[in-house]
């Protein structure tokens, strides 16, 4: 935590930090590009995983996935296609509803946002992943967004995703699935990617700073653990 | 705007509610313990009207798509209205314990959670099928990986190819354990920092969009 402060000051103070541009992040157009020209739908979803926004472990994953949905649906109002948003815990949709109606009246077309299509479907994991699989395969969307800490079900939703033909941009914010985001998805956010997509998003020097005191964080954790590597090695045990 | 519709409201209140649980978990400080032990309870409370909020939108959207018989879905919505109906009826006459309820759930519910589960052994294969195309280097050695360790889970290999075993642990407890605990500490640092942006109120995407 301290170094992420570290970061954000020296973000402030210094100079604006510049990450490198994602592709997952610049493929979002594309994907809903290719569905202004099929005419079908977007579809997005953040996935099952853990206890919604209320737990500690994956609320952060959900909100990270929330957070990219702003630039999914300022992309989808802009273009005119529909965008679709099914949830497995019902305190996302009005968050949802939120940040999709707000994109629309921002692209200056809040007539073309639909409340109907931001849907609870199912509180149990794999009632969710039926009820998502039933409408991928009867709606077809032309691109697939799965975004969030990714459980079982990943297989389910992306398996199906790719069954019908559907352009993928997946990210798990846990990492015992990501294996699966890889091999079905066209473009994929690997481990912490999702977290600092959510920050490039808006482009604010005060967010890329946290960004880049996760990067002083990890030099910090790698040297840890090189020197630990090493004292251990010639048997040298600090904790006994 | 009014001031509880502008996003600073709902973010500093964010920031306060993190505090209250940072600070009530981590200390012994009556107060904050309090505080700590009745934001759980609303959060509680709030979860459960969300799902009475989404549930209810829910059956409106489905009752909407039984009145217009939208092609290929409204079949499905009055499965699903009749499903909802009668567990909430046999559920609320007589709890979880009512046997009606506990046969629909355990012989119903249950299996049908166990199908799709037993679904995921086929869509692997489809993926695999679709996905092991070795057009990169990358490519390449995820495929070999992955039929070491395929392999490495099948008994009657072993038999045919011995050592089989070990070769697929130590590519388990080494390269891949290495990559998955270096993977989680990215995770973990990753976590920490979008919280600290949402705490600082810096973080408003979950909010209403971009600003």
């Amino acid at each position: 935590m301290a170094l992420n402060l570290i970061g954000l000051y020296l973000a402030l103070k210094w100079k604006k930090p510049t990450i490198r541009k994602l592709p997952a992040l610049e493929a979002v157009a594309e994907a809903v590009g290719r569905a202004a020209e099929m005419g079908k739908p977007v579809h997005f979803t953040t996935s099952s995983g853990g206890g919604g926004l209320y737990t500690s472990e994956f609320g952060v994953g959900h909100l990270a996935g929330l957070a990219i949905l702003g630039r999914i649906a300022r992309y989808c109002a802009a273009n005119g296609v529909t965008l679709v948003c099914n949830f497995r815990w019902p305190e996302e949709v009005p968050v949802a509803t939120a940040i999709v109606s707000q994109a629309y009246l921002a692209e200056g077309v809040p007539e073309d946002f639909n409340k109907d299509n931001i849907r609870f479907v199912a509180g149990g994991q794999m009632p969710f992943a039926a009820g998502v699989m039933g409408y991928l395969e009867r709606e077809r969307p032309a691109s697939a967004f799965t975004l969030g800490p990714i459980w079982a079900e990943s297989l389910n939703l992306l398996g199906t995703g790719q069954q019908v033909g559907a352009f993928q941009i997946g990210g798990s914010s846990t990492w015992g699935n990501t294996q699966f985001v890889v091999a079905t998805c066209d473009y994929f956010f690997i481990g912490g990617e999702i977290y600092a997509a959510a920050a490039q998003v808006s482009e604010d020097p005060r967010q890329l700073g946290t960004i880049q005191g996760e990067d002083f964080a990890k030099v910090f954790s790698i040297a840890l653990c090189i020197v630990g590597a090493i004292l251990t090695t010639v048997g040298i045990s600090i904790f006994g | 705007m009014e001031w509880y519709k502008q996003v600073a409201f709902p973010a500093v209140l964010t920031s306060i509610v993190i505090v209250i649980i940072f600070f009530g978990y981590f200390t012994v400080l009556e107060p904050l313990n309090v505080a700590f032990s009745r934001v759980t309870i609303w959060s509680t409370v709030i979860a459960a009207f969300a799902l009475i909020v989404g549930a209810g939108g829910a059956i409106m959207l489905h009752l909407r798509h039984i009145s217009k018989k939208t092609p290929g879905q409204w079949p499905f919505s009055i499965v699903l209205i009749v499903c909802i109906v009668a567990m909430s009826v046999f559920g609320l006459y007589g709890g979880p314990s009512q046997p009606q309820y506990a046969w629909m759930f355990k012989w119903m519910y249950q299996n049908l959670g166990a199908t799709m589960s037993a679904l995921l052994g086929f869509q692997i294969v489809y993926v695999l099928y679709k996905s092991f195309r070795i057009k990169t280097v990358e490519m390449g050695i995820f495929t070999v990986t992955a039929t070491i360790i395929l392999m490495r889970n099948t008994p009657i290999l072993e038999t045919i190819f011995p050592g089989l075993t070990n070769i697929g642990t130590w590519v388990l407890m080494t390269p891949m354990m290495s990559a998955q605990r270096g993977a989680l500490i990215a995770l973990g640092i990753g976590a920490v920092a979008y919280s600290v942006r949402v705490l600082l109120t810096h973080e408003r995407g979950h909010f209403g969009g971009e600003r």
